[in-house]
């Protein structure tokens, strides 16, 4: 992979100046329909927008001074984290990528969960904290389907290189794969069913309860970028056509992941959210089982 | 920066987020506030959102008469949302102690207690009046909100 | 993770400010420990000092959600202590009024748990339903919240339009049938969040006092609407839903049955509404003596004391709220549960903390 082709990845696209803009573009979309399902208008357009606007025009809270840096740094790093594993993304296969870049971004997707997870704990907060630990419990409960599907790919695919996965048509584990990563996105993106880290009702607003102003804005953005970066990370194997042109390759990329944003969305709106154990018990039992699956036929159909 | 003050002020008049404290209302005006919500009257076209959290929020809604035992938590939240930020008193209880006035217990109005730049008043006022007290801290908020 | 979790006074799943103090193991609560007094307004050391015609005006305010039933139980008391006799036509528009308040109450109730266990579809499924009664409301007193209806002797206004009553209380039973029960009673995830959640035994409900829905949840058949029939309540065909579970579910099935039966209350009532006068004229200063009134109100038995030396001030006001009593069973029912499902069992005794502090 060249350098400027890693440039371009990164900040332009599916990195930063795609990412950023799609980014809001989710979660308006995500608001909007369940505003629509509810049988209300829901918010305009430009919403998620001006939100981060407004909350980084704000004044920050005086806090003491270690604390002000981690709590800036932590947002700050989950936004770079989320970028970085959108630039991994192999939307034109030919365009590089290296034997391995599966590894870095299953690490890079780690980072904003990690980072959640600390700042609960660099906030002090109680509810912070309770957060940080629902995060950090249910992190392990999805890391295993998640870890297990992407791993049976690898093997069916006998590499570790993204863009040689994303090519290789293998139905028969894509499958299960898919719909075990699938099942962990509404955790990771933390909405409903699973909005257990994050459920207001309980423990406010999890990790980012303390947070203010423009740290709250990073945060806004660092969640949004998840959205296009767990829904792209779909697409992406979800669309194994090796030889497709590149214009449609990316309409597809781009189609396939708003199609999933809406889909998640309705469903979080027609449920409520689980329980800790319960949501815990989902991903152990059904998540796991899918990803075990897709690792089994990885291993025994040639 | 003429271009970038008046992105600020346009997304500040865009996205206005609540804090509602119960200063002892009797729930009348905490409830029409809720009905604010509700697929009716919908404020969130508005980018109205309701938070959990004084941190995030860029109004206070204040409803309710001052308790005594409120009033050091009403101190604490005013503290804990970051400028610029503009206080509403929703009702006539912060505004005058309503029915409640005289009472050793309780310890408003609200005026005596944090800086008031809005009233609704009304016992407890229509959602649409609850709106439009909000469209009134809004313009107040793009501009800077109370110094 | 520090061990006592504050929860409140001020937070997200609590409608008004109290206290509940979570001594917890990881997310397991072992002990809770309750804190009220945060609305406390003194009302009944005003009521004291004000005269009658303040009074109603004064305990309206008591609670905004169950106004209604404050300013019923006041006038119940005086009438008692004056010998009033209500005419007809008045005990049915009470009756209209008291109980489209208990369908906005639940509705908001039922809207509120939804909320708590993060349903917010639901939430605002409830709601809008919810905008369909206060309509009504407003049709009957010209408000929608604290409507002044009742007043010692009788109501203030006339129902003038009776078949709207009726033909509202119809929609909201069919689409309370149709949309919002189904969805409380088969959903998979409410159903995963509410069942066997917060139990309260029927021998607990006993020895603690529970009283309302919470009690009826519980297999304790209760109300006071059958037990001492006040206004029209004995010539009205309706059923008390009981259910004998005793956990959350349970308590929002009662609810929801309730809500069924108040259309129906209403439409008999609106329908066998005599013509004639809706108040036996000014009949204050009460005479001097001492009187008790009680009214099932939606959260359970409310209960009113007024003495009278004669002059046009009581003596003494005293309230009990049905709050006051179901709150200590919260401390009981969470025990042993999970911090998630804090929120949600508070909740389901259908908390009025505005009642309980006064
Ligand atoms: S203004 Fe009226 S409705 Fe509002 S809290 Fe006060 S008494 Fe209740």
């Amino acid at each position: 992979m060249t350098v400027g082709r890693a440039l371009f990845q990164l900040l332009v696209f599916p990195g930063l100046l795609y990412a950023v803009p799609v980014a809001w573009l989710m979660l308006w979309m995500e608001r909007k329909l369940t505003a629509r399902l509810q049988g209300r208008i829901g918010p305009p357009f430009y919403q998620p927008f001006f939100d981060f606007v407004k909350l980084l025009a704000k004044r920050p809270l005086p806090r003491p001074p270690l604390q002000a840096l981690a709590m800036s740094a932590l947002p700050v790093l989950a936004v770079a984290g989320t970028l970085g594993a959108l630039a991994l993304l192999p939307v034109f296969p030919h365009s590089g990528g290296f034997t391995g870049d599966l590894v870095l971004l299953v690490a890079l997707l780690e980072i904003p969960p990690l980072c959640a997870v600390l700042a609960g704990f660099v906030s002090r907060s109680i509810y912070g904290e309770l957060g940080a630990t629902r995060e950090a419990v249910l992190s392990i409960a999805y890391s295993l389907p998640f870890l297990a599907a992407l791993v049976a790919l690898a093997a069916a695919a006998n590499s570790l290189s993204l863009s040689v996965i994303s090519q290789q048509a293998m139905w028969q584990v894509r499958l299960p794969a898919l719909l075990a990563l699938a099942l962990c996105l509404p955790v990771k993106l933390r909405v409903n069913p699973f909005s257990v880290a994050n459920a207001e009702q309980e423990i406010y607003a999890g990790a980012t309860t303390e947070f203010e102003g423009p740290r709250l804005a990073l945060w806004e953005l660092a969640h949004g970028l998840e959205w296009v970066a767990l829904t792209g990370l779909w697409a992406v194997l979800a669309f194994p056509a090796a030889n497709a042109a590149w214009p449609l390759r990316a309409v597809v990329f781009v189609a396939i992941s708003l199609a999933l944003v809406l889909v998640l969305a309705a469903v979080a709106a027609a449920t409520a959210r689980l329980k800790l154990a319960q949501a815990a018990r989902v991903y152990w039992l059904w998540g796991s089982a899918l990803g075990v699956l897709a690792m089994v036929v990885a291993v025994v159909w040639p | 920066m003429r271009l970038i003050d008046s992105l600020v002020r346009t997304s500040r008049r865009r996205s206005p987020w609540l804090f509602h404290l119960n200063a002892g209302s009797c729930n009348g005006c905490d409830i029409e506030l809720v009905a604010c919500l509700t697929p009716r009257y919908d404020v969130e076209q508005l980018g109205i959102r309701l938070e959990g959290s004084p941190r995030h929020a860029d109004i206070i809604v204040v409803s309710g008469p001052v308790t005594r035992t409120t009033r050091a938590a009403l101190e604490t939240v005013y503290a804990q949302v970051p400028d610029p930020k503009v206080v509403v008193a929703l009702g006539s209880c912060p505004a005058s102690c309503n029915v409640f006035a005289g009472s050793p217990t309780v310890e408003g109005p609200l005026d005596r207690i944090l800086p008031v730049d809005v009233y609704v008043p009304g016992c407890p006022p229509r959602p649409d009046a609850i709106i439009a007290g909000i469209a009134e801290a809004i313009a107040l908020l793009a501009e800077g909100g109370h110094a | 993770m520090s061990p006592v979790i504050p929860v409140g006074p001020y937070h997200p799943a609590l409608e008004e400010p109290y206290k509940i103090e979570l001594d917890c193991d990881g997310e397991a609560v072992r002990e809770a420990h309750i804190t009220v007094g945060f609305n406390f307004r003194a009302i009944e050391w005003l009521a004291e000092r004000k005269n009658y015609t303040q009074d109603l005006a004064l305990v309206e305010r008591v609670c905004g959600i169950c106004s209604n039933v404050h300013t019923l139980t006041f006038s119940r008391a005086l009438e008692q202590l004056a010998g009033v006799e209500v005419p007809a036509r008045a005990q049915h528009i009470r009756v209209v009024v008291h109980e489209a308040e208990r369908l906005h109450s639940h509705l908001l109730w039922a809207g509120i748990a939804a909320e708590v266990i993060g349903f917010q579809t639901l939430f605002m499924t409830c709601f809008a339903l919810r905008e369909k009664v206060m309509d009504l409301l407003e049709a009957v007193s010209g408000n929608r919240v604290n409507y002044a209806m009742n007043k010692p002797g009788g109501v203030t206004r006339d129902i003038v339009d009776p078949g709207m009553v009726a033909a509202t209380a119809q929609a909201i039973r069919t689409a309370m049938e149709r949309e919002i029960i189904p969805v409380f009673t088969t959903d998979r995830t409410v159903r995963a969040r509410c069942a066997g959640v917060g139990v309260l035994t029927r021998d607990e409900a006993l020895a603690w006092g529970a009283l309302g829905p919470v009690a009826r949840a519980s297999g304790l058949p209760q109300d006071i609407r059958k037990a001492a029939p006040y206004e029209i309540y004995d010539r009205l065909d309706f059923e008390v839903p009981v259910r004998p579970e005793g956990d959350v579910l349970a308590r929002i099935v009662v609810r929801a049955l309730e809500i069924v039966e108040s259309c129906r209350i209403i439409e008999q009532a609106v329908d066998g509404m005599p013509a004639g006068p809706i108040d036996a004229g000014d009949f204050i200063p009460v005479p001097a003596g001492e009187a008790c009134a009680r009214i099932e109100g939606p959260r359970g038995e409310v209960f009113y004391y007024v003495a009278s030396d004669g002059s046009d001030v009581p003596l003494r006001v005293r309230i009990r709220t049905p709050t006051f009593q179901n709150m200590p069973t919260v401390a009981l029912m969470v025990r042993e549960q999970t911090l998630a499902d804090v929120p949600l069992i508070q909740a389901s005794i259908d908390p009025c903390y505005s009642c309980t502090d006064r």
